[in-house]
Formats: structure tokens, sequence, C-alpha cells
């Protein structure tokens, strides 16, 4: 019996070697005590963080400082608190922690020390008014009595198209200029941003360049030179001020750094909130959840954008006058004077 | 009638095959086509986004059709995995993975007496989609593989059972491959995209007109792809248009776009076929 079959053997034999060996090729599983989670976070940070050194900060440093906290008789909660900690060391918005179940949120407070220069009231109340017209969900617009355009765009989560914002140029182009107030707009899709600034300029505008890490060294990083391209469609090439705040964040940066070089485009308003970087996500071995920044983006005038701008304009809202927005009002009389 | 068009569509599309049967070693199937249900096991590992490794359990369906001659033999096979994996460290850590696969084979018989040797070579495709429901960024990643590859069978005849069964042992041994990859080192995006700088906000990598703009050619040594079978065919009885087989295959692939950060999967099938011969003469 085993005669007759004795070809097929050493092919049986053959087969079960080679289906076994896929684990050949995989890393062993990493450990999920307080030490190796530790460390894993630590090396992710350094392998992949973008932004250690424009941060100015050494995290080879970091490990020396905060691996003294850690060892395998601490509870979760403390090792969550000690990376946490380091996670707040980057002063970066899209790079966060979220550990124990959702127990514990780790983000940089962008506000903490700045003023509040946004009330969404007021700005519905007493300039967007009754006659707003909708673009997607999170946009509107309307005409101030000076005839200056206003549009105010709450974030770039929401879809917006070129069909709509060339109905919305398209309505607006007598308009002796444009408001874009995107304060508190904390980002969403920058291809969005990229969208809506391609309307403002007829021809292609060097905007800077981003900074991405390709690999595990310190120095592995590449440069994508971003040059803003002009839209098939509708244009609007007259004065344009950009409302900014401390909220403005991401996505948003993206249409402040897209727009900068544009020769009718100002900015109005306060620093803002920066997060210029790209992000990337993951889970550790224990399935805590991370964010970070995997690049960073340096504008054409050199500047690194991550810790937010000033704007060219600075304004303020004045909480003595509760029914006024300072910062409209005075990109209102920018644009007049232009 | 415009359903009808719409059939043949599919069935021509999907058409795959299985493998060939005999009732005699020197015989010769016409062609048929299969439908193959089974049960999918995956371990995999992306080093890039994690060193923990992911395994679970799901399903796999495949559709066929071949032909066999004299001398060669033609397979055409589409199918798909679906598997939910899951880290054994944490249960937070979750993926469905999605595999769409589609592969054809030409093999020449070497030798025909008391075992058939086959040689040939094959293209498949296989097109991988990775959902982790927790994440926001990296939620949904792919890798698109395009291989081609060396074939090889073995079949032998024997009784099993009171009938005729066909034994074959596949091989498959992936020479190069055109892949893309969305989740480069630090980003959702190729790699090969973020290093040769291309990546802005008004049209990013996915959206690439070409759409093998952004693959990249790997080879044998960097990249390893194995596809191998065991198969116990119950061949038809006289007059007998169809027949089953049951299966047990296995296809791994794994590479590295970045050194020492290989992206790597494992998925063993179990299988049941059957397969009807849609031209014999009876």
């Amino acid at each position: 019996m085993i005669k007759k079959y004795y070809t097929l053997l050493p092919l049986l034999a053959l087969f079960i070697t080679i289906t076994s060996c896929e684990k050949l090729d995989m890393e062993d599983q990493p450990g999920t005590d307080n030490v190796s989670i530790f460390n894993e976070y630590w090396t992710i940070l350094h392998e992949k963080y973008g932004m250690l050194e424009a941060k100015g900060v050494n995290w080879n440093e970091v490990y020396s400082e905060y691996a003294g906290y850690i060892n395998n008789s601490i509870s979760k909660d403390s090792l969550s608190n000690v990376l946490g900690r380091m996670t707040l060391l980057l002063r970066d918005g899209h790079t966060w922690l979220v550990t124990n179940a959702g127990k514990y949120y780790y983000n940089f407070d962008l506000q903490k020390g700045y003023p509040i220069d946004l009330n969404r009231k007021v700005v519905k109340k007493q300039y967007l008014g009754q006659n707003y017209q909708n673009v997607g969900d999170s946009m509107a617009y309307s005409i101030l009595p000076p005839n200056i355009g206003l549009v105010v765009y709450r974030d770039f989560q929401s879809e917006i198209t070129d069909e709509g914002i060339n109905g919305m140029l398209t309505d607006l182009k007598d308009t002796r200029g444009l408001i874009i107030d995107v304060r508190g707009n904390g980002g969403g899709d920058p291809e969005y941003a990229g969208m809506l600034a391609s309307h403002f300029t007829e021809e292609k505008v060097y905007t800077g360049y981003e900074l991405f890490k390709t690999g595990p060294g310190e120095n592995a990083f590449s440069k994508s030179e971003v040059s803003l391209r002009p839209t098939n469609g509708v244009t609007y090439l007259k004065p344009i001020a950009i409302l900014t705040d401390r909220g403005v964040f991401s996505a948003t940066t993206t249409l402040l750094y897209m727009t900068d070089p544009l020769p009718q485009v100002f900015t109005v308003g306060a620093k803002s909130g920066g997060g210029s970087g790209s992000t990337s996500d993951g889970q550790l071995a224990n399935g805590w959840i991370y964010s970070l920044s995997v690049s960073e983006y340096i504008d054409a005038k050199e500047r690194h954008l991550d810790d937010g701008v000033m704007p060219d304009v600075e304004a303020h809202l004045n909480t003595n006058h509760p029914n006024t927005d300072e910062i409209i009002e005075r990109a209102i009389m920018e644009i007049m004077n232009r | 009638m415009r359903i009808r068009n719409i059939l043949i569509g599919v069935m021509t599309i999907s058409g795959t095959l299985m493998s060939f049967a005999q009732e005699t070693n020197t015989s010769i199937l016409p062609g048929h086509i299969k439908i193959t249900g089974g049960m999918a096991i995956q371990n995999y590992q992306n080093l890039k986004a994690a060193q923990h490794q992911l395994n679970g359990t799901g399903s796999t369906f495949e559709l066929g059709w071949g032909k066999e001659t004299k001398r060669s033999l033609w397979l055409v096979t589409a199918g798909m995995n679906n598997v939910n994996m899951k880290s054994s460290l944490s249960e937070y850590v979750e993926v469905k993975s999605t595999a769409i696969k589609f592969d054809i084979d030409y093999l020449r018989r070497l030798k025909e007496e008391n075992v058939n040797w086959l040689l040939g070579a094959g293209i498949n495709s296989n097109f991988n989609l990775l959902n982790n429901d927790r994440l926001q960024n990296d939620q949904s990643t792919y890798n698109f593989l395009n291989t081609l590859m060396l074939k090889t069978a073995v079949q032998k005849n024997f009784s099993l059972l009171g009938r005729t069964v066909q034994g074959e042992f596949s091989l498959g041994l992936g020479l190069l491959a055109l892949g893309k990859d969305t989740k480069s080192f630090s980003f959702t995006t190729p790699q090969s995209f973020l290093e040769k700088g291309k990546y802005d906000y008004q049209g990013a990598a996915n959206d690439a007109d070409d759409p093998f703009m952004y693959h990249e050619l790997m080879t044998i040594g960097n990249y390893r792809r194995i596809k191998t079978g065991l198969k116990l065919r119950f061949l038809p009885k006289s007059g007998k248009r169809h027949f089953w087989d049951v299966g047990y295959s296995w296809d791994y692939y794994s590479y590295a776009e970045v050194t020492d950060y290989r992206v790597t999967s494992g998925t063993h099938n179990l299988s049941l076929t059957y397969n009807f011969m849609f031209n014999r003469k009876k």
C-alpha cells in the first residue's frame, strides 16, 4: 500500500514543510508588558515622527528621562500617564494617544494661553444674516452691505465640489472683495483646501514643500515641492481676506499656505493653530491607539507652520462689544482700502 | 435579453478553473467550470504599521474554468477571501481583510505515464484590502500585487472508497511582481510616491490617471511568493458530467519596500469544489 503511493509521500512532506514557513518571515510577537509598550511607543515616534528637529525635542533624552518611570509593576494608568506626558512634549495637535480602551486621551491644547477670537452666533446673526446660501454642508456665503462677499467655512470634513465653488464665485463675481472666515475650522480633508485655493489663481504658484519621513533613519526624509495649480472653473482675483484664529488647524493650514503666495490674499485675525504635518495612526501591541505627524510643511517663505503663524493683519475680538466681530470689521476695512 | 447578456459577461470574466480532471492518465477532459466554497485561515503582519501579528478565519469563494488537451492545460480562476483577523495580544486590535484574486495559468505536459508532470507559467493578480475601524487616517489600506509565476503540478490516480481519485500537488513560485502598497513607511500612500516627492493635496497617489503609475517592480528575493495546493478529485463515473474535489491550498507572499519592514501574509484555504463538464460527450 505504501509502495503504491511512494511518489506522493515526498511531495506531501515538502508541502507540509513549506506551508508552515510563513512565520519565518514574521517578526516575533512584541510584548505587552509596561516596558515593552513604552519601548514600542518611543520607537514609533523616534522612527516616524516628522518634526523632532523642528520642535527642538531630543527624543533620546526623552527616553533617558522617562524610562526611569517605567517598570512592569506600575499600573496601566501610570504607564498611560507617562506615555501621555511624552506625547504632549511634541506640542502637536496631530499627535495624540488614546489609552485604556478610551479612558484617557492625550492631545496638545492649542487654545491654551490664547484669546477666544470667534463667536459663531455673532457671525451668523450679525454678518451672514438670513439670506445666505450653502455650498455643501459646511460652507455658507452671503454679501455684506459694502458689497463684500462673506464665506464661512466651518470645517473641511464635508464634501465640496468644484461645481459648488464655481456657483458661489459666480454669485459673488461682482463683489469688491471676499472675506473667507475659517476661524475655528479644525480641518478635515486637505484636498478641499487645495480645491478652494485653486479658484484664486490663474497660474501655477509655488507654495513650499513637505518633508515626509520615508524610513527609520533620522535623516530619512523626502521633499515634495508643492505648487498650487489653477482650476479650470471660475476664478476670483480681487482682494481676499482670510480670517484666522487659534482654531485654524490642519487642512485649514493647508489653505493658508496654498493661498499665502497669492498677491490678492492676506490674513486677518489671530495666530493660527498650525498642524502642518500629514498624519498617520496605528495601534500598539496592547491596543492603545496613537496618531502622529509624519511630515512637516515649510511654506514658500521658509516658515515652519506647525506651531501656527501670525496673520498679516492682527486683530482680536473685543469683549466690550459682544455684538460686533472686530476681525470681520477689520477685514472689511482692509479690503475697502485696497 | 439584457439580463442574459449580463450573465454571459459575468461568466466570462470570472471563469476559472479548476483543475484538470481525468478519468485515466491519458484521457482528456473537455472544458469545464467549477464553483468552490470553503474556509480561509489567514496570518498577516505588516511591520510598517505594527509589529503584532494578526490571525483569523473566514470564507473563500471561487469560480473557475479550465480546458485540457493532450499537450496542455489552461486554467482561469477568480475568487475572493473574507477574513476577520485579530491580534492574540489585545482584543482591541481587529482588522477585516478582503482579498480579490484572479489567476491565469498555462501548463504543458512533460510526462504522461503513471504520474503526470506538468510545467508552465501563470499570472496572478491579488487585491488585498485591509480595514481597521478603530483608526482614522489609516483605517483602510490595500496592496495590489500582479505576479508572474512559474507553475508546476504532479498528478497521480489511485483508488479510494471504491472510486477513482486523482491526487494532485501543485506549486507556483513568484518570479517577479508589479506591486502597489498604499501603506508606506509612515503614511497611507505608496512608498515610491513619497520617495519621488510627488505628494500634494491636489491629486493624491490613488487618484493617478495611470493605474500602474506608482507600482513597483519587485523580484524574487525581496518578493517571495508561493502558491501551493493539494487536491483530491473524485473523478466522474462513466456517463456523468459532474464531479467533486476537496482541496487545501496555501497562498503566501512577503515583500519589503523599506528594508526590514516586511509585509507578510499566508492564507490557508480548505475547499470543496463542484465541477461541471459542459461539453463532454456522453
